[in-house]
């Protein structure tokens, strides 16, 4: 017989942990849950425990000398996940306090032991386990006590079959401390501050015989409990997506021909423009035209009164079922989290068309700590988006710059597959508006800058202003000869 | 006006005491009823946790009942049961079975207002129903 054991992964009934622990917890491990106080580690061990325990496996949760039982209780069954039925039934509460209070460890331990023999737990949870240290060393246990203490308590739960939980309060993963080797995983949770926004972060620092995704997981705690946001997975490969990539109409007459026959589907575009020029109108005509051929489309806003920023137009399409919208206004947002809303929706509704509108408002909706990578976080969603096999219109406020040619702030231009551009230019005293398409990834497409005029809530697409040069300067002058470059493309277009 | 839990307390000490019920009945009844609490308890919130809530309970039924007695001073590292007895077994049966009623529906009440009415009845399922001591059936049909 050569082959391995089998571990058995368990779902943790958290959303998104099991992906982060690829695949689930390990059965008969001996866990850690640390971080600072109100970090949410007795929120998780519930979590984790509500979802795990059954009759035929139960769980043991013994409380030592930090939260007392009473509040815990009351506490933890304000989550939805809470099931009062379960008490006394497959999950029993032992309180060790009377034996911790004195001091000696090897009580405690005994106690343990003796319970566990006597339930036959599947699941043993200890908290808070550094009150059980902090009692320890008052009455001057020694290091290699504890160390002993640690290590027999790891070899008493894993002979007896128990995956085991110790939920401790650690302020610092360099501290000495025995309970760090014995471990087999270990979660820490973070609470990271920067003026007055606080997000909770979650790191798998250590995960015996598993390759657990590396890094700090955002996760938030709702009336439902903890929901942590993993990476998301990708649901469609690129080969997949490349196979027929058909042509999406924008629902802007003359745009599909300037874009080459439409935007290539499972492409991503950026409608760059300064603030008034019509981004939001071409990106709900976009989703329009979507539903009009009965494709399902999903918008993420982030203006805090979404109902009064609302173009009409998107207004009445968030009255049909073919255009949904997702509830991006929480206070300190991740990028996984508005990532998760997304791909969730994506997935419910099977849309084809995805808008984020706009950037600038999806960075002000994004918690100060992460807006140091939002340029690195951005190009991740983008690419899991793309990943999904959707196609996504991202609008940017541009600031009109007349003596630098730009397409888009923070360095996104390499990151969609297409880019329209808006500006404004003075002609004749008056402030008209003038598009072009700068990038169409692979595919030819129109080189015009073409005036636009929105009228009743539509983008009307005009002509070349042929008697105008110095457009892009913002103040173009009337030509009086005509240009003597090389004849154009009769199409207009070029290839890219 | 008497509570739902009120009446349960005093129909589950009214069947352990007995129709016959004396002073000294009641008293051990009553206690009898508060060392189950104590057992269903003291394993979730600890002897002293369990001690904690007992002396909230004796302050509470003080108010009407001075002769119950008020929780010792300092922190109580267990419910003294003991005195409970006999301040009981002190009054007439009646009276006995009044602030035990009320000793029990204020633990009851307390622990409501902590963890919730169904947490409440999950914990104390086998505490506070009917006592069963009368003659096992028989058959009368030999």
């Amino acid at each position: 017989m050569t082959s391995p054991v089998m571990i058995n992964r368990l779902a943790t009934g958290v959303p998104g942990l099991d992906t982060v622990l690829a695949g689930g917890l390990p059965e008969f491990s001996f866990n850690l849950i640390a971080g600072p106080p109100g970090s949410g580690k007795t929120t998780l061990a519930h979590q984790m425990m509500f979802a795990l325990a059954s009759p035929e496996r139960p769980a043991l949760y013994f409380t030592v000398l930090g939260e007392p039982a009473l509040k815990m209780l009351r506490y933890q069954q304000q989550f939805a996940f809470f099931d009062a039925a379960a008490i006394n039934g497959s999950i029993r509460f032992i309180n060790l306090s009377d034996e911790a209070i004195g001091g000696d460890l090897d009580l405690v331990l005994r106690r343990i032991v003796e319970e566990v023999k006597a339930a036959g737990p599947a699941f043993v949870f200890v908290d808070s386990f550094r009150s059980v240290i902090m009692a320890g060393t008052a009455e001057g246990a020694q290091i290699n006590q504890l160390q002993s203490f640690v290590q027999q308590l790891g070899v008493q739960m894993t002979s007896w079959q128990a995956t085991t939980f110790l939920i401790g309060e650690y302020f610092s993963e360099t501290e000495d401390n025995p309970v760090f080797t014995v471990a087999d995983g270990i979660f820490w949770l973070r609470q990271s501050l920067q003026r007055n926004s606080m997000v909770r972060k979650l790191e798998i620092v250590k995960m015996r015989g598993q390759a657990t995704l590396p890094g700090l997981h955002t996760f938030r705690i709702t009336d439902a409990g903890v929901t942590v946001f993993a990476p998301a997975e990708r649901a469609v490969s690129a080969e997949q997506r490349d196979i027929a990539p058909s042509r999406l109409p924008m629902g802007v007459e003359g745009l599909d021909a300037m874009l080459g026959g439409g935007l290539p589907s499972g492409f991503s575009l950026l409608i760059a423009g300064p603030s008034g020029s019509g981004k939001s109108i071409l990106a709900s005509s976009f989703l329009a035209e979507g539903a009009r051929r009965g494709e399902h489309g999903v918008i993420a806003t982030f203006e805090q009164n979404p109902t009064r920023m609302r173009n009409p137009l998107l207004s009445n399409l968030l009255g049909s079922p073919k255009v949904t919208t997702v509830d991006a206004r929480s206070r300190d947002l991740s990028i996984d989290e508005i990532l998760l809303l997304l791909i969730t929706e994506i997935r419910r509704t099977g849309a084809a068309r995805v808008v984020i509108d706009s950037l600038s408002g999806l960075e002000l909706a994004v918690a100060p700590t992460f807006r140091d990578d939002f340029r690195e976080s951005l190009a991740r969603l983008v690419f899991a988006l793309s990943a999904e096999g959707v196609t996504l219109l991202v609008t940017s406020e541009l600031e009109d710059r007349y003596t630098d040619l730009r397409f888009s702030p923070y360095g996104t231009a390499f990151m969609t597959d297409a880019i329209i551009v808006h500006r404004y230019i003075e002609v004749d005293s008056r402030l008209r508006r003038m598009m072009a398409v700068v990038k169409l990834r692979g595919s030819a497409h129109s080189d015009e800058m073409r005036e636009f005029t929105i009228v009743d809530g539509q983008i009307i697409i005009g002509t070349m202003l042929e008697s105008q040069a110095g457009l892009l300067s913002g103040r173009p002058t009337r030509q009086t000869t005509a240009a003597s470059a090389a004849p154009p493309d009769p199409r207009g277009l070029h290839d890219a | 006006m008497p509570s739902p839990a009120g009446d349960r307390v005093a129909a589950a000490l009214s069947s352990r005491a007995g129709p016959d019920a004396n002073a000294s009945s009641v008293a051990v009844s009553v206690v009898d009823l508060c060392r189950e609490l104590e057992r269903s308890l003291t394993p979730i919130v600890g002897q002293r946790g369990f001690a904690a809530l007992y002396g909230r309970s004796l302050y509470l039924t003080s108010r009407d009942f001075p002769w119950i007695g008020h929780p010792p001073d300092g922190v109580p590292t267990a419910a003294d049961l003991g005195a409970l007895r006999s301040v009981l077994a002190a009054q007439s049966a009646a009276i006995g079975m009044r602030g035990g009623t009320a000793l029990l529906e204020a633990f009851h009440s307390l622990l409501v207002s902590m963890l919730g009415a169904a947490l409440t009845e999950r914990l104390l399922a086998d505490v506070l129903l009917p006592h069963s001591s009368g003659h096992a059936a028989q058959d009368l049909n030999r």
